[in-house]
């Protein structure tokens, strides 16, 4: 099955605990909550606005609505996809508000390629590595609303397809269904760029 | 769903570390005999790396700061709710406890004319704290909403209900008050 690599899944009962603190108004231990899921918070934001001002709000945004529904969580439950539910509904209600800024189509060569942060020694690898990522990005922002957060939440934040199910309220089939549908769309955008005619 | 389509599901769910041995065998056998779906397995494993790298920006340091002062806030903001609405609480609880207590003194006032006039004075008393009691049943709900707030927003429904129940029975006993003046009552 798949590994389950996210940070507060691995640790349920620290989660308890800092919920149960949290709840009885530790500041330190919401701080904690905030500062452990921000990032991944902040990455389905961004996915679903591609506008890190308005990914920076909604993520404030979704941690005020996590304090208040504190008490409404589950001690014992893994934190994660519980958050990650409430930060998908923040998203999906400030979608229907506003549409994400318009993005290039896949292959538009006039457009300018996204900027990714850069690690990399070689040049010329990391230029060719950050189109690749633009493109990949570009065709992200192709996909409906539910195709982009499913295949966030897999891809970036390595969720199972169970805890995929349980942040979407989706049944697991259907979580497959999707997903499987989004990477055959995203192989078919990227067919030129992943070398595949097909 | 052709086999070569199904193929292709196996090969997400392969790539996602999902599938069962039996079905690992059915995939291989498949790609063993299928160059298409090699390839397309071959793409997967380039798409999959690239998603597994998203060009997306890191949350600014700031943001975890910003995020706390505005739960703080939120925080502030709750206990004064709070309060005013215990207040407003208290205050029909002894508005309430007042009309009971003075009904007597009332029913005791001699002339038909004085009775109307009270009647009215009282009626109006008896609106505005009843228009008070349904806020607070208002805000009650409302502090439902909030994180570590049932037990207060249940002492304060409970508290405004009774209000309004005092209330309501004031009002009775101040129309059969009213009417057995008006048809010729005690003076």
């Amino acid at each position: 099955m798949i590994e389950q690599k996210g940070d507060a899944v691995e640790c349920p009962d620290p989660c308890t605990e800092l919920v149960r603190a949290a709840r009885a108004g530790d500041e330190a231990a919401f701080a904690r909550i905030v500062g452990e899921h921000q990032r991944a918070v902040f990455a389905i934001a961004y996915r679903m606005t591609y506008d890190a001002a308005a990914a920076e709000d909604l993520t404030q945004e979704v941690f005020l609505r996590v304090w208040r529904k504190l008490d409404t969580f589950r001690l014992g439950e893994p934190l994660k996809p519980w958050l990650l539910r409430i930060a998908t509904r923040v998203c999906i209600n400030a979608l229907k508000k506003r549409r994400p800024a318009p993005m290039a189509t896949v292959g538009d060569e006039e457009t300018e390629p996204l900027e990714v942060p850069s690690t990399q020694p070689d040049v010329s690898e990391t230029v060719a590595q950050a189109e690749a990522a633009a493109h990949l990005e570009r065709a992200i922002a192709e996909l409906p609303d539910d195709y982009r957060l499913i295949v966030t939440l897999r891809h970036v934040e390595e969720l199972s397809y169970e805890e995929i199910a349980a942040a979407l309220e989706l049944p697991l089939g259907t979580v497959k269904v999707r997903l499987f549908r989004a990477r055959e769309r995203l192989r078919r955008l990227l067919a030129p760029i992943l070398g595949d005619q097909r | 769903m052709t086999g070569c389509e199904a193929i292709r599901e196996l090969s997400q769910s392969y790539l996602d570390g999902a599938l069962a041995p039996e079905e690992c065998e059915r995939l291989e056998r498949h790609l063993r005999g299928c160059p298409a779906c090699r390839r397309v397995m071959a793409t997967y494993r380039l798409l999959y790396s690239a998603l597994a790298a998203p060009a997306i920006p890191t949350a600014p340091p700031w943001l975890v700061t910003a995020t706390l002062a505005r739960v703080r806030g939120a925080a502030r903001r709750r206990r004064v709710l709070q309060a005013l609405v215990m207040a407003a609480a208290l205050f029909v609880v002894v508005s309430s406890v007042s009309f009971l207590a003075w009904g007597g003194l009332l029913e005791a006032i001699p002339t038909s004319a004085d009775v109307a006039a009270s009647v009215a004075s009282w009626r109006a008393a008896v609106d505005a704290a009843s228009g008070l009691a349904g806020s607070l049943t208002c805000a009650a709900g409302d502090l439902a909403g909030s994180v570590g707030a049932g037990g207060s927003a249940a002492a304060v429904l409970a508290v405004a209900l009774a209000a309004q129940l005092i209330l309501a029975y004031r009002w009775r006993r101040l129309a059969s008050l009213e009417g057995s003046h008006s048809i010729g009552g005690p003076q």
